[in-house]
């Protein structure tokens, strides 16, 4: 093979190995932005640990980071109405456990504790943002892409 | 609004067999998430009544109660699941030479909300396998 044609083939592959289709583009940049939530939620409060206030803060600000991304996020033409959708929904979710944090400030560390368990009224978002994901889930894989979607 | 998941299994076993399994509280520690039952109580014709349960998923864990809601013998049984951070329901159908699993789940308070995400991944991508477990177990693999 001559050194043009390896050249030609090298930037060929390296072309393939990059997303340029929007769908696929967007699914990748939605799901990065869910693992750093995962990730961002367990460091603020790890599995096991007792929910201090300062923690379930982090927890909520983490969300608040992957609300700012997915506004930032340019969703493909397939994908808008879903995506708009989902950032709605995660608006008003995150809207809402501020909302929570802030009743709860001057809780002492067992009554913010009761106060989390009793803490139901935002089960209906929490349900919402897990559909608004589904369906962003469904219309990918109509389009041909796999998401894998931790939210 | 609650996530549903479910996984079809083929089963050698006869329906009856199946059915008679459904009725100890052990077969259910290996059917989705949940991993170890106790406190099980019977009706007076045998049928599973109730169960206590612990789960985990996503490094998290739960205690709670089943309770029997459906029991149509040979057809289908649905437990309904209820914990201080999850509720849902855990549903069997038997059919002549498979068995469809099927789970309801649902966040319940503000800690399970924020982590629902992950828990709801694992819940749906650790189905399957305990499902074809629970199947093997049947047909004595």
């Amino acid at each position: 093979m001559s050194p043009t044609r390896a050249i030609a083939l090298v930037v060929l592959i390296g072309a393939a190995c990059t997303s340029t289709d929007p769908v696929a583009s967007y699914v990748e940049d939605l799901q990065a932005i869910m693992e750093r939530l995962t990730d961002e939620s367990s460091a603020a409060l790890p599995p096991g640990t007792t929910p201090t206030h300062d923690a379930v803060a982090g927890v909520v600000a983490a969300r608040r980071t992957a609300l700012a991304s997915l506004e930032a996020t340019e969703p493909s033409a397939d994908l808008a109405p879903e995506h708009l959708a989902l950032v709605v929904v995660f608006t008003d979710f995150v809207e809402a456990a501020t909302e929570f944090l802030d009743e709860t400030a001057s809780l002492d560390p067992n009554d913010f504790r009761e106060a989390l368990a009793a803490s139901t009224d935002i089960d209906t978002l929490a349900g919402r943002v897990s559909a608004a994901c589904d369906a962003i889930r469904s219309r990918a894989r109509s389009l041909g892409h796999t998401a894998s979607l931790e939210c | 609004m609650a996530d549903t998941f479910s996984h079809t299994v083929p089963v050698g076993a006869p329906a009856a067999r199946v059915w008679e399994a459904l009725q100890d509280a052990q077969t259910w520690s290996n059917i989705g998430p949940i991993d170890a039952v106790w406190d099980s109580e019977h009706t007076a014709d045998g049928t599973l009544a109730r169960y206590r349960w612990s789960a985990n998923a996503a490094g998290r864990s739960w205690k709670g109660t089943a309770t029997t809601a459906e029991a149509h013998p040979g057809v289908r049984m649905r437990l309904d699941l209820t914990s201080s951070e999850i509720v849902g329901a855990i549903a069997v159908e038997l059919h002549q030479d498979f068995i469809t699993v099927s789970m309801e789940a649902s966040p319940r308070g503000f800690l399970a909300t924020m982590f629902w995400g992950t828990v709801k991944a694992a819940l749906e991508s650790g189905l399957p396998e305990q499902v074809e477990a629970f199947a093997r177990a049947l047909d004595g693999g």
